[in-house]
């Protein structure tokens, strides 16, 4: 019944300051040759969207940070393994992703699997709230509980198919899809009661 | 997957209606079923208005405004990476000596590994990359670009050098004669594993490894003297 979703893992504009495949290309050779200028680029580059999936995963500043810099020191180490199968911001933002997992695997709180998380309580009619004050969506998305949140930016603002976000989170592609499923619900009765 | 008891959509033929992934042949019988009944058609349109907003926001990349966040974060990364390849010095020393004390087996043993290296890259991967290079066309052009690579950062780490010897001359006199030595016999040190591969360099110029090796001790060198200010 469904076909996939595919959607772009990087924002407009936030890799477009480097000009054209070959000028990309050439910045990686010299990067995988050790150019830690050549590095920079790359990082100046693919930064801001790494960091904002860093962000939207772990609703924490301080730790989107330390993540975002595992993330880019793990690249230097394995950027000569790299071998161009994929674009160089596709292949960052999968290992930034597997970072951002590595770290909740380490936490055991962040249980991905659960669906019994206590789901944020929706807004009431009462509350006051119109259509013009409403919640932004980045702060309702903070509200989910992990897995469902995880989940949520992996498919919905990363692009990746609930095979891809089962291959990399351990989970079952139906747990994904039904913590997705609930997490969009969720987002519903936060966002417009 | 309609549900026979209450003849509405399932949630998976809500949320796939929603964020546009059924097939061909479901969303036909999806949309006959949307045409018929409000209220799957009002869960799926405010499940459609949730999906164009995560599509608004997710096209929505602050670059901008996360520029000075990921700006910030920069010099710890180049600081971890520039630690993979060098031991990290102190820099709040004061003291010449003990500056001398720490910088001395560092440089000593990278002067000890670039010679090893030198030796070992001469005798097993030349003949490789000569090899490798002669066999085709394309590996021809590759180890043109890689040669190319390198032989630029050979070249900018050592004007960056050359350029911190000249700020060094300025800064001798106000150095202490303990200081002034402790550098020179480092300089030297690694001068001399410079000298090294350059004549390797000159006997082999055609292979990248060596330059890159080059390109390294001369940022070695860069960071010997970026520290020396600390050592006065």
């Amino acid at each position: 019944m469904r076909a996939t979703r595919r959607v772009t893992t990087e924002s407009p504009g936030m890799a477009s300051r480097l000009d054209g495949a070959v000028a990309l290309d050439d910045v990686v050779r010299r990067a995988q040759s050790g150019d830690v200028a050549a590095f920079e680029t790359l990082y100046r580059a693919h930064a801001p969207a790494i960091y904002l999936l860093c962000h939207r995963m772990t609703r924490d500043e301080r730790e989107a940070r330390e993540l975002t810099q595992d993330a880019f020191v793990r690249a230097w180490e394995r950027l000569p393994s790299f071998r161009g199968d994929s674009a160089i911001g596709t292949w960052l933002h999968r290992l930034a992703v597997n970072v951002v997992l590595n770290r909740f695997r380490a936490d055991r709180r962040r249980e991905l699997t659960s669906l019994t998380d206590d789901l944020p309580a929706p807004r009431t009619a009462g509350s006051n709230l119109g259509a013009d004050d409403r919640i932004d969506l980045d702060a309702a998305i903070g509200q989910l509980p992990n897995g469902a949140r995880t989940v949520f930016v992996l498919h919905d603002l990363c692009g990746y198919s609930h095979d891809e976000i089962a291959d990399m989170t351990g989970i079952a592609a139906g747990t994904a899809r039904a913590q997705l499923w609930r997490a969009r619900r969720a987002l519903l009765s936060i966002l417009a009661p | 997957m309609t549900n026979p008891s209450a003849n509405h959509l399932s949630e998976d033929e809500r949320q796939c209606a929603a964020d546009g992934t059924l097939d061909a042949v479901s969303r036909a019988r999806v949309d006959a079923h949307l045409g018929e009944c409000r209220e799957c058609a009002a869960d799926v349109a405010r499940l459609t208005a949730l999906m164009n907003r995560i599509d608004d926001k997710r096209l929505s990349g602050s670059a901008a405004t996360l520029a000075p966040v990921v700006e910030g974060l920069w010099p710890e990364i180049r600081r971890q990476i520039e630690s993979t390849k060098v031991v990290a010095l102190d820099s709040d020393e004061t003291a010449a000596r003990r500056w001398r004390l720490r910088v001395d087996p560092w440089v000593i043993g990278v002067a000890a590994s670039v010679a090893a290296i030198t030796a070992l890259t001469v005798i097993q991967i030349v003949p490789r990359v000569v090899g490798s290079v002669a066999a085709t066309g394309a590996s021809a052009v590759a180890a043109d670009s890689t040669l190319r690579f390198a032989n630029d950062s050979v070249e900018s780490y050592r004007e960056e050098a050359d350029r911190l010897m000249d700020d060094l001359q300025l800064q001798r006199a106000q150095l202490s004669p303990a200081a002034r030595e402790a550098i020179d016999d480092d300089l030297k040190t690694v001068d001399l594993a410079i000298a090294e591969l350059q004549a390797a360099v000159a006997h082999d110029p055609r292979n990248p490894a060596l330059r890159a090796m080059l390109a390294s001790s001369y940022r070695q060198k860069v960071d010997v003297l970026k520290k020396i200010p600390n050592a006065s």
